[in-house]
């Protein structure tokens, strides 16, 4: 079974099964992930058990229709790093806030859409080496731009202006692989 | 309420996606998102760079006793840290020295902010003529994050920036040179930029200001406003 019917398994069923699937496959993933990030490995051991507990929880807030299983088990990740790592709040937007009128879906969605996953994983594949480094230092090193300009001898201005083309470029290559 | 025209930089979202903002500007990207549908979607696509990057991201292997450790704890019920963090309560009425538009103001913050200030004795302090803040109660501190009353008609003297500056505009709106911000908007300035702006509503403005330095008053009078400015 594939992450998300596993996760849709947890929200519906409670299925002790699924969540040791998904248990095998992200666990060692998620406390490579936190050691990457400079975690001590018995804490990296104990944060990936609460994400994972997290996960079994809130299986039900999962939402195909928003994204793949592995990026909402990241966001949960990452807040689970903001809460007990770095002990600030999290902030999160209001996804149903009816304030405002959804214009649709701008291109970006289709980064978003859980089945065009493979596409965003060979469209990072094919970044300019800096472009793809940034966004490996932001998301899987933990480091800040700052951080990233100061180890890195770059002005920061340069480090900000590689994300920024980073995501046109993926933006570009996802849309040119939606046409194809 | 139309949608915002002045958004959150690119780069600022990826901090965000990406878990490495500042617990401040984390809280300025989740109130415009909340009111921005263009930059949810944005951060949808950012999120799925992190989940992209988890899936081929190298393994680490985990004690003999994880998984099972892991099962056995399935029943437990959520800490009650962990249950406040999504905590949705109605928000507690804000004490406005100003006036009685206090719940009014409430039921217009958005979630991230109304969910911060739940609970919390609010109050407005008058920072100086015209302006009145409330310190946020965030846990980190080396951003200074506020929401600042601006009185109508205020202009405020042109000044530099020491630092960062992102200001959400949530009543009411402010203008200046190249852009007119609403509700929704947000005006990002670093060091270097200068601005004169102008509070340029009927009713006051409410923003949500956070700043990683301070103001730098260019005019005699901004520096006498600053002077006297009890902060």
């Amino acid at each position: 079974m594939v992450a998300g019917a596993l996760l849709i398994a947890i929200a519906t069923s409670s299925d002790k099964e699924a969540f040791a699937q998904l248990f095998t496959h992200f666990a060692p993933r998620l406390k490579a992930h936190f050691r990457a990030r400079g975690v001590a490995d018995q804490q990296a051991e104990e944060i990936t058990q609460e994400v994972m507990l997290r996960v079994w929880r809130r299986a039900g807030q999962f939402d195909p229709r928003r994204g793949s299983a592995s990026t909402w088990i990241f966001s949960v990740a990452r807040n689970c790093y903001i809460d007990l790592v770095r002990k600030e709040r999290v902030f999160e937007a209001d996804a149903d806030e009816p304030v405002v009128v959804d214009p649709g879906a701008p291109t970006d969605e289709r980064i978003a859409d859980g089945e065009r996953m493979a596409a965003l994983q060979a469209a990072l594949a094919r970044l300019p080496s800096e472009q793809g480094q940034v966004l490996q230092d932001a998301y899987v090193g933990g480091q800040s731009f700052p951080e990233i300009a100061e180890r890195q001898g770059l002005p920061l201005g340069t480090v900000k202006t590689r994300a920024r083309l980073a995501i046109e470029r993926l933006r570009a290559l996802l849309t040119t692989a939606t046409r194809e | 309420m139309t949608m915002p025209s002045h958004h959150i930089p690119a780069e600022t979202l990826v901090e965000y996606a990406a878990g490495n903002a500042p617990e401040a500007l984390s809280l300025v990207v989740a109130c415009h998102a909340t009111l921005c549908a263009a930059c949810r979607h944005r951060l949808r696509a950012l999120d799925a760079i992190g989940g992209a990057l988890l899936e081929r991201a190298a393994v680490a292997p985990l004690g003999a006793e994880a998984l099972a450790r892991a099962m056995a704890r399935l029943g437990e019920r959520a800490t009650e840290a962990e249950a406040a963090g999504s905590d949705v309560s109605a928000p507690a009425p804000i004490a406005d020295g100003a006036g009685a538009d206090a719940d009014a103001l409430v039921a217009r913050l958005p979630g991230p902010l109304r969910r911060l200030v739940a609970g919390a004795k609010v109050a407005w302090r008058p920072v100086t003529l015209g302006i009145r803040s409330y310190q946020l109660p965030l846990r980190e501190s080396s951003w200074r994050a506020r929401l600042v009353r601006f009185r109508p008609g205020l202009t405020i003297a042109h000044h530099d920036h020491g630092g960062d500056e992102y200001t959400v505009v949530l009543t009411g709106a402010i203008e200046e040179v190249g852009g007119r911000f609403a509700p929704g908007d947000v005006c990002v300035k670093h060091p270097g930029d200068r601005h004169t702006q102008h509070i340029a509503s009927a009713e006051p403005c409410i923003a949500l200001l956070v700043q990683s330095g301070d103001l730098l008053p260019l005019t005699w009078l901004g520096k006498l406003a600053k002077l006297i400015a009890r902060e």
